[in-house]
């Protein structure tokens, strides 16, 4: 019987950062193996100030890496606010979206973009920025992972991102929407110890936050 | 030249360090990202085959006598091609 939700940790990054850790998040003397089924959630708040040069990629990319579980086939949908301010519905963008296979890392840009960008401020020929204003100059979204382990159906995670890009080239469009999701049967009965965020090409800028939590059948702490 | 900052919350201490990343978590994650831009260009060179491809058929289909509407109805969209270009941080 699983226990109750119960919370991890905490970081809120005090520099510039490359690579974000939660180390020992299995109880102690457990690891994966050790469960049947478990949850983790997993939620970021980063920010960038990084302009990409049309709101789309290349841009500050991540990645979520478990240690000893790869081989993750990724789906991946992003949602473009074509046009909010009219009150048309939104969109589902054909860019970046992506689909591949056997990746060693879950989430991981270019293929499966896991984006954080931001427009141009205040620039009439490139459009202007709708979640942030000219004397803010960066762009925070949040991401949200749910990381799961089912018996014998290997590991899962889901993504989803919601403000973690604006778009320039456009008078009122951006990137507000993200999800993904992926799978993976290698390793599903291995032992990771840790869970590591990567900032593949760019760093999440100080101030970051990210926030871990674990519904296992052992909370030992 | 120092390496990339890391920062590591230990779940069963609470604790959180800074540190640098060592020269082997630097080297695995540059590593790691041209590994990435290579399988972006495979697919990019792909695409560009298959969308070659697409061109040719909505030509064929359009000396047939079909309109661009027809033909696009018919034919699927280009694939997308990615650009490939790291940033360097600030």
């Amino acid at each position: 019987m699983a226990q109750p939700w119960q919370f991890l940790g905490y970081q809120k990054l005090a520099s510039n950062t490359a690579g974000v850790y939660f180390t020992n998040w299995f109880p102690a003397g457990t690891n994966a193996s050790s469960y049947w089924d478990f949850n983790y959630k997993l939620v970021m708040e980063t920010v960038t100030n990084y302009s990409g040069a049309n709101g789309s990629e290349p841009g500050p990319y991540y990645r979520l890496n478990i240690n000893s579980v790869y081989n993750w086939d990724v789906v991946a949908y992003s949602q473009h606010d074509d046009n909010q301010a009219s009150g048309t519905p939104y969109q589902w963008s054909a860019y970046p979206t992506a689909t591949t296979n056997g990746r060693p890392y879950a989430f991981e840009q270019p293929s499966t973009t896991w984006i954080m960008n931001q427009g141009t401020n205040n620039d009439a020929a490139n459009g202007t920025r709708r979640y942030a204003s000219g004397e803010d100059d960066t762009q925070w979204g949040t991401t949200e992972v749910s990381y799961t382990k089912q018996h014998s159906t290997g590991h899962s995670m889901r993504m989803n991102s919601f403000n973690v890009q604006s778009r320039v080239n456009g008078t009122n469009q951006c990137f507000n929407g993200y999800q993904a999701t992926c799978g993976t049967l290698t390793g599903y009965n291995v032992a990771p110890a840790e869970l590591y965020i990567n900032a593949a090409n760019w760093q999440f800028l100080a101030g970051s936050k990210f926030w871990l939590w674990g519904c296992r059948t052992t909370n030992d702490y | 030249m120092t390496n990339p900052i890391v920062s590591s919350h230990d779940c069963s201490t609470g604790i959180t360090t800074e540190r640098e990343m060592t020269d082997e978590e630097t080297e695995q994650m540059r590593a790691s990202t041209q590994e990435s831009l290579k399988q972006v260009e495979a697919e990019n060179a792909q695409n560009v085959a298959a969308n070659a491809k697409l061109a040719t058929t909505r030509e064929k289909f359009l000396g047939m006598g079909l309109t661009q509407e027809e033909v696009d109805l018919i034919v699927p969209a280009d694939q997308e091609v990615r650009p490939v270009e790291v940033a360097v941080a600030e």
